[in-house]
């Protein structure tokens, strides 16, 4: 048994740097995404084997729902950027949509002329020769200083007896959600903190343009969309729900829901119908402004800034983990669309 | 039986491994996003029989999430050529969500959310 | 004791489905032939793994689990099969030049 998990692990090994390897050495950008993706995968069975399943729950989620549509998406676009022909479309999101399409639907015709046209700016040179035997010598160095670290670590406990001692305090059954929302929620506060930053730089960047595509004809995909947004959203408020007793929580929740959101606005025709501006700032901030009032009120009403009062403790997780989730889904859809809604400069 | 389901597990690891071949030498885009789609399935597999073998029923959750999102990026990349269609392309006669850029756009014939 | 028997001849069989996928994706000629390989033979190995796990689980929920994520990978291998035998026949495969 042993034997086999050693033998699992040593090939998962050689496939992640493998793996890795062919995805930065590649000249061909669309290869190298493919290689992330399944680069993803991998690193996802490494954390379970590394006994982190929270972790390789948010990998999953992520690595599949939404950094491999992010880059492909994003290659796309530097297509239209980067291909001298289509020039005309002008490289930020158009300022005005009726010059742009037009300028879109001529590059369009082109290509259809010439398929190939796309993809001429966008594989690299390969790396020179001699550049890699220096790459080769630095990271030889790098990883026998990582070994050196490693071997003089003392592999204690951890922290792991003092989370367990005190988790009938926590609110919680499942020690990484006490750690996170109780015992070291401020983490977890600048957490979201940085997501809600991510959301607004995007939209300090612009506005969103519809994206550079079309639908894909046929009913198979709206079909798809539409078995798998409702398990989508179970399996959220599952996981969510789950985050109490068991490997979950409100960044997995938000992950699986932002991920349903970003196949939702790919299976459109354009783009999702823009919610009210107003609205959606306050879904973006609900859960980092709900978990900051919630701590202030447990400064007056409680131990201290950011802390629960025992008994409370369990409903006030779940009050800011639902709002978290709302508003990590959110920030992610509209990290995605890139840029803010039209409607707001109007 | 663990040992078997770790064996198992090993052993779809390996076809990943195998799988990789054909993205690296592609030589269609296509190719290469079908392989990552059966990565998707194979990782749902692994993460199965290491989640019996280990007693880890949390990883049934992960496999679950998988599952869910294989599909995302395969969409992403069928969404991403925004090319018109050449002519003599068999189409789906009604098509459910139609381009207002169309040629031959017919407003009457839009379906909304069905 | 059967159950476990059950077990080890079904997720057996589920990899020879896999592995013969794999070899189909090496080995087949173009794309759309390739396509076969990959969804129709990796899924059916997932369901005969999916089948043979059930008698392990512990439970009504755990199995409906197990039967939901067998259809969520069919529903998303048919759809993205479709999408991308589509998308190469009316764009061409495009990266060619390698």
């Amino acid at each position: 048994m042993n034997a086999a998990l050693l033998a699992f692990d040593v090939v998962l090994l050689a496939g992640l740097l493998g793996v890795a390897w062919r995805c930065l050495a590649s000249t061909d950008l669309f290869r190298a995404v493919v290689l992330f993706i399944t680069f993803g995968l991998l690193l996802a069975i490494a954390w379970v084997r590394l006994e982190a399943p929270d972790i390789a729950l948010a990998e999953a989620a992520i690595g599949a729902g939404i950094t491999g549509a992010l880059l492909l998406v994003t290659l796309e676009r530097l297509k239209h950027i980067m291909n001298p022909h289509r020039g005309d479309a002008g490289p930020s999101p158009p300022p005005d949509p009726v010059a742009s399409d037009t300028g879109n639907a001529d590059a369009e015709a082109r290509d259809a002329r010439d398929p190939g046209a796309g993809n001429v700016a966008l594989s690299c040179a390969p790396t020179p020769a001699r550049g890699r035997w220096s790459a080769v010598a630095v990271s030889g160095g790098l990883a026998l200083l990582l070994m050196a670290t490693l071997a003089t670590q003392d592999h204690g406990p951890g922290l792991q007896p003092a989370v367990a001692a005190h988790m009938d305090v926590s609110g919680v059954d499942h020690g990484i959600t006490a750690v996170l929302l109780n015992f070291r929620a401020w983490d977890t506060l600048l957490e979201l903190a940085m997501v809600l930053l991510a959301g607004l730089g995007a939209w300090s960047l612009g506005r969103h343009d519809a994206l550079p595509a079309r639908p894909a004809p046929g009913p198979v995909l709206p079909g798809a969309v539409r078995l798998l947004l409702p398990v989508a959203i179970v399996t959220g408020v599952y996981l969510l729900w789950a985050g109490s007793h068991a490997p979950g929580g409100a960044f997995q929740a938000g992950a699986v829901l932002g991920a349903a959101g970003i196949l939702m606005s790919l299976a459109r025709p354009h783009s999702l119908p823009d919610p009210d501006p107003r609205l959606l700032r306050i879904g973006v901030t609900a859960g980092a402004l709900l978990f900051l009032a919630l701590g202030l009120w447990g400064l007056f009403a409680g131990p201290a800034l950011l802390t629960w009062p025992r008994n409370l403790a369990y409903p006030l997780i779940l009050i800011i983990e639902t709002g978290a989730t709302l508003s990590i889904a959110l920030t992610l859809v509209a990290l995605f669309v890139g840029g803010r809604s039209p409607r707001e400069d109007a | 039986m663990n040992l078997l389901l770790v064996t198992a597990a090993g052993f779809l690891l390996l076809t990943i491994l195998f799988g990789l071949i054909r993205v690296l030498r592609g030589p269609g885009s296509g190719d290469r996003m079908l392989t990552a789609q059966l990565f998707g399935t194979s990782g749902v597999g692994i993460l199965l029989l290491l989640g019996f073998a280990l007693d880890q029923p949390a990883l049934v959750d992960v496999a679950l999430v998988f599952a869910l999102l294989a599909v995302v990026a395969a969409v992403a990349f069928v969404r991403q050529h925004g090319l018109p269609e050449p002519a003599g392309t068999p189409m789906h006669e009604n098509p459910v969500e139609e381009d207002p850029h169309d040629p031959g756009h017919n407003p009457t014939e839009k379906t909304h959310d069905r | 004791m059967i159950a476990d028997l059950l077990t080890a001849v079904l997720v057996l069989a589920g990899l020879v489905f896999f592995a013969a996928g794999t070899l189909g994706l090496l080995r087949f000629p173009d794309v759309y032939t390739r396509l076969h390989a990959l969804t129709k033979a990796d899924n059916l190995g997932l369901g005969l793994v999916v089948l043979g796990l059930m008698p392990q689980a512990d439970g009504p929920a755990m199995i409906l689990k197990l039967v939901l994520i067998w259809v969520l990978v069919l529903a998303a291998g048919a759809t993205a099969a479709h999408m991308v035998a589509q998308r190469t026949w009316t764009h061409g495969e495009f990266e060619r030049r390698e």
